[in-house]
């Protein structure tokens, strides 16, 4: 096996040790990212069904104003963010550089985009079934955790999906802050010093990854009736 | 119910009704459950002009054990009406009085606790998919102080009332459209309102649901004691259960009284449009008119539309009058509604013969019956 390797692939082979601690870095970033988006993704996804018009706490200066500020972080280019940061990182993370430095605007880019995912998946539970639970006298809160987060959770666990996928995608431009990550490792090794087994075998992982990623989220959402 | 012959006639006058009176099993009368006093509601927009006036100074009072009847076509503002009743829509003015309190002078809790005693039904169910039918039954009864056997049995409790023990476990997505608004029944009963708003409840069902769910909410009124509001654009629905009734249009409510005397004199047009849907009497008056000549009508024939309620004695009038007067009685159309479980009767007949006995024939008619309407001469 290994030998066959050795032949196919002999750059991979000997960079073995840096292509492990790659992949941990990019398990570390995405995971670190994924997690800390959620949370934020989820309030402020929440927060605009709410606030929005015919919402249940309806609030036109909130909604407007935070629907504006996810759509200007959606056009900044990640690259471009993650120059934009660098002062906020070191503030926020104590360094700017390293995985460290890298989760900081990952989070940055990803909790708009998350945020827009939840949004259009609380947007699609039925405002009937809203209707009924305010009717059996339900608040506002009430509505938020037991309907809410609970009826669009199918479209909630597709929309993470998504985000995570695209959290890998940025999280190879991390090596712009030495982030390390697959992504960094197949430019250095692969595309840098001409290895293209390296990055061959990268995209492979990564193909491996993603469609893992996609299948546990099919069977999750799949699971809500 | 058409389609009845019309020896129910002769039976209806052996059966004293009296159009004050509830049918038996209803409960008693005159508490003032709710009252909706000027209430209005417009829908603003950016533009003055367009602004939708969807309720306009609409006041009613609906009172204890009624099963209370709005009937209008779509966009007459029924839904909007019935939803200010538990204020999921804010009335723009005027107030909702029940059990002798505002509601629109409420606070957000205090509001939230009174919406518990309002049972409300949709058309499309609204139940939620990602709960089984036991778990959207139990949902109003989270934070309630019973202990989880005691919310388990009242689960169970209400399953059964509606009939769906067995689909306990199974999600929405597996039901019929009738055992899903038996489960929406279930689910707006948890909390023992006294009131139950259904919005289009059988709007999205199948005559025979429609049936079963209607014959449903009979027995729930008799049996939890409640009073019941029901919107529904079916005049078919309105005459088998309400006992009062509502007729609105673009935001008034232009008719309002017992389902008796609505039905049997109807004032106002729309009244007589929905009444036209459940009888076939129009068209035999439009063939009256348009086509004579192929209900072989001679001349000197004199054609008579007669209603009969329960209360007015009809035992075979006809055939005295006939005998009496000498004169022919033709019966071309005959049918019996049922209003609520009392016969409601209409003929059309041709009177011939000389024409001072039909005169006097007709007068005699007249005494027989609640209302007679002379059609046309031939």
């Amino acid at each position: 096996m290994s030998e066959l390797l050795t032949k196919i692939a002999p750059n991979f082979i000997k960079t073995f040790p840096e292509f492990t601690e790659s992949f941990f870095e990019t398990l570390e970033m995405v995971g670190t990212a994924a997690a800390t988006s959620a949370l934020f993704g989820i309030f402020f996804g929440v927060v605009l069904v709410v606030t929005a018009p015919g919402g249940i706490m309806e609030n036109k200066w909130i909604n407007s104003i935070l629907d504006k500020i996810i759509n200007v972080f959606r056009a900044i280019p990640f690259v471009i963010m993650i120059a934009l940061l660098l002062p906020l990182t070191r503030l926020v993370m104590g360094t700017s550089i390293g995985t460290k430095g890298a989760i900081f605007p990952l989070v940055v880019a990803t909790v708009p985009f998350f945020s827009r995912q939840i949004h259009s998946a609380l947007c699609e539970v039925d405002k009937g079934v809203i209707e009924a639970a305010q009717a059996m006298g339900s608040g506002p809160w009430e509505i938020v955790f037991r309907v809410y987060l609970r009826e669009g959770l199918g479209g909630m666990i597709r929309g993470a999906t998504i985000t995570v996928v695209n959290l890998i995608t940025l999280s190879a431009m991390a090596g712009c802050v030495g982030g390390g990550g697959l992504g960094d490792y197949a430019i250095r090794y692969g595309f840098q010093r001409k290895m293209t087994d390296v990055t061959i075998v990268t995209c492979i992982v990564l193909l491996i990854l993603v469609t893992i990623i996609q299948s546990i989220g099919n069977v999750l959402s799949a699971k809500r009736h | 119910m058409t389609g009845h012959t019309f020896f129910i006639i002769a039976y209806m006058g052996k059966r004293e009704y009296n159009s004050t009176q509830l049918p038996p099993g209803s409960l008693k009368r005159g508490y003032r459950m709710i009252e909706l006093r000027h209430v209005c509601k417009t829908f603003e927009t950016t533009d003055k002009e367009k602004s939708v006036h969807a309720v306009r100074d609409v006041s009613l009072t609906i009172e204890d054990g009624e099963i209370f009847g709005i009937i209008g076509f779509s966009g007459a503002g029924k839904s909007t009406l019935v939803r200010c009743i538990n204020l999921l829509e804010r009335p723009t003015s005027g107030s909702v009085i029940m059990d002798g309190e505002d509601l629109t002078k409420m606070t957000e809790r205090q509001l939230r606790q009174t919406r518990r005693k309002i049972g409300m039904i949709f058309q499309h169910f609204n139940l939620m998919n990602s709960r089984t039918v036991f778990d959207n039954v139990a949902y109003p009864l989270f934070g309630s102080k019973m202990s989880k056997e005691r919310k388990e049995r009242k689960v169970m409790e209400l399953l059964e009332i509606v009939g769906l023990t067995e689909k306990a476990g199974a999600y929405p997505s597996q039901l019929s459209g009738g055992q899903k608004q038996r489960v929406a029944i279930a689910r707006a009963l948890a909390n023992n309102p006294t009131v139950l708003l259904c919005d289009e409840a059988t709007s999205a069902l199948d005559p025979q649901t429609t049936q079963d769910i209607l014959r449903l909410l009979q027995r729930l009124r008799e049996r939890l004691k409640l009073t019941i509001i029901l919107i529904t654009h079916e005049m078919a629905v309105v005459k088998q259960v309400c006992t009062r009734v509502a007729v609105m249009e673009e935001g008034r409510v232009v008719e309002e009284g017992r389902i008796y005397d609505v039905f049997s004199n109807p004032q106002q047009p729309i009244t007589r449009r929905f009444i036209r849907t459940t009888t076939h009497i129009e068209g035999v008056e439009e063939l009256l008119k348009t086509d004579p000549s192929s209900l072989g009508l001679a001349s000197g024939d004199i054609v008579v539309r007669y209603d009969c309620s329960g209360d007015r004695t009809s035992q075979a009038s006809v055939s005295r009058i006939s005998r009496e007067y000498g004169v022919d009685i033709s019966i071309i159309f005959g049918n019996v509604e049922m209003l609520l479980g009392t016969p409601f009767g209409t003929m059309i007949v041709v009177f011939r013969g000389e024409e001072k006995a039909v005169q006097a024939a007709l007068t005699e008619f007249e005494k027989t019956a609640s209302r007679v309407e002379v059609i046309c001469r031939v």
